[in-house]
């Protein structure tokens, strides 16, 4: 195996003087699904963003597949090979499903559409569905499947995905990890995954992070229970 | 009885004039003192219940008795309603930013001293006794959730907007612990919130429904908190209330657990 993104000491905020990210080092190998735990308010959305470089970075290096990226833009980076499904699962919520792949999709191969076709059940439906039904009137199990859908759309290598089970009903949740194991198996994506559902991000990752105040803390086998168990459900 | 909704209709239309009948005749009771879990799966029209009852919806059909009397609550404005006593936490409970968390807290205090004009002026003590006691109240509930001594205390001045996104769902459900509120409203409360939190949510929620005998009406997918939490259960499924009754019992319901839950 081989490191796909190695962040050095990462540190930085929303502002100049305040740091949310106290110096973070990790290293993710390729094809691996890394888990991000941790208390409300302990940098988990942060580090994503940070790496995404959507916040100022004051100190600190990412480099992605040997090279270093920390200067790319977002945009740049998602030109790259990383991309990250935000808080929420969000669409452009006065555009109809259909237009909100096309814009995802507009620069993309034709085939790209075909390949996210076969494990994202909302783009199975016909297109004419599609292009009448508003982003917005989506339950929220389907809104998280178009965000996924456009997270994807850029043939990504590394995947961040921040709480994607969020307000989910339990079958919705389901069905999501479902799509997301197919993700890993078909497409052989790299994962990093910001969870409050700790039962889904035990059985769904190889690694698990906790985060503490900016610090990754403390590094968890999903598979040692009784670790897990000290922590989280003492 | 503190609330109770009668066959309650809702349809929407799209841009291409197709209609589609979200709720079909809702009916629930929802007993004083009591806390009522809704459960159903995304997209069967939850908040979009609770939009009705707090006032945001008004396109509907049915009847909404409010503490033993019919309220016409299409005629209300959503303020008006929730100084009536119905407090709602939203999906995406966001604080507001431009104001201090100790600001946000303050706001949703039922005690108005200080709010009539000239009367902060008139009676400058008792306007900032009643600010004091608003800020101790606060305090307390963060206090009660976050342990003595968090770091919520400290960031009292701090900008809302600085805290990140579960944080605020957080802290916006503290908010609501302020008081005034007979009938609250949580749409998803433990959603994005880390377990450790949640457990104390539990725990004070059942805690003000015992002291104070404050009724909830909550949305909430994590039905190990439902179980916790919730005296009476409500299923809503193709815009009925399909089963509703004691928690246990409607989720060990066969349908239940086939298309909600999922086993």
């Amino acid at each position: 195996m081989s490191v796909i993104l190695n962040i050095k000491d990462l540190s930085g905020g929303y502002q100049e003087d305040v740091d949310i990210l106290m110096g973070v080092s990790m290293d993710v190998q390729k094809g691996e699904a890394v888990g991000i735990l941790g208390l409300n308010g302990s940098g988990k959305s942060t580090l994503g963003k940070a790496i995404m470089n959507m916040i100022p970075i004051r100190y600190g290096e990412v480099f992605f597949e040997g090279n270093n990226v920390s200067s790319l833009t977002t945009s740049q980076l998602s030109h790259c090979g990383i991309s990250i499904m935000q808080q929420g699962g969000k669409v452009f919520k006065t555009l109809s499903v259909w237009d909100n792949l096309q814009l995802a999709l507009s620069k993309q191969p034709k085939e790209t559409l075909d390949r996210l076709k076969s494990i994202i059940p909302i783009l199975q439906r016909p297109k004419r569905q599609l292009q009448r039904l508003m982003a917005d009137k989506l339950s929220g199990g389907l809104k998280h499947q178009l965000s996924l859908a456009m997270t994807l759309s850029t043939n990504p290598r590394l995947v961040i995905l921040d709480e994607p089970s969020a307000g989910l009903s339990p079958i919705a949740v389901q069905e999501l990890y479902e799509i997301l194991h197919d993700v890993r198996e078909t497409f052989g994506i790299t994962i990093i995954l910001i969870e409050q559902n700790i039962a889904s991000a035990i059985e769904f990752c190889d690694r698990l992070f906790l985060m503490e105040q900016g610090e990754l803390k403390i590094q968890l086998d999903p598979n040692d229970k009784e670790q897990i168990d000290n922590i989280f459900f003492r | 009885m503190i609330l109770r909704l009668k066959d309650i209709h809702i349809s929407f239309t799209n841009a291409h004039n197709e209609t589609f009948d979200l709720l079909r005749g809702v009916n629930l009771d929802v007993e004083k003192g009591k806390i009522t879990a809704l459960i159903g799966g995304n997209g069967t029209g939850k908040t979009t219940l609770f939009n009705i009852i707090s006032g945001f919806e008004k396109n509907y059909k049915g009847k909404i008795e409010f503490e033993g009397h019919e309220v016409n609550f299409k005629r209300m404005p959503a303020y008006k309603i929730s100084m009536e006593g119905i407090g709602r936490l939203f999906q995406d409970g966001q604080l507001m930013s431009g104001l201090t968390l100790m600001e946000n807290m303050k706001l949703a205090s039922n005690d108005t001293t200080g709010e009539i004009p000239f009367v902060s002026l008139l009676f400058p003590n008792r306007y900032k006794q009643a600010e004091l006691k608003k800020e101790a109240q606060a305090r307390e509930i963060l206090t009660r959730i976050f342990g003595e001594n968090n770091k919520y205390l400290s960031l009292l001045n701090q900008d809302a907007s600085a805290f990140s996104y579960g944080e605020q769902r957080l802290l916006s459900l503290a908010r609501m612990l302020m008081g005034g509120d007979r009938l609250l409203l949580l749409d998803e409360p433990t959603s994005g919130v880390h377990p450790q939190y949640i457990n104390t949510i539990a725990q004070i929620i059942r805690e003000m429904k015992e002291r104070e005998g404050l009724t909830v009406l909550l949305i909430e997918h994590n039905m190990h908190f439902v179980r916790e939490v919730a005296d009476t259960c409500a299923y809503l499924d193709e815009g009925v209330i399909a089963e509703v009754g004691p928690t246990n019992v409607v989720l060990g319901n066969q349908k239940v657990r086939n298309s909600y839950l999922g086993l």
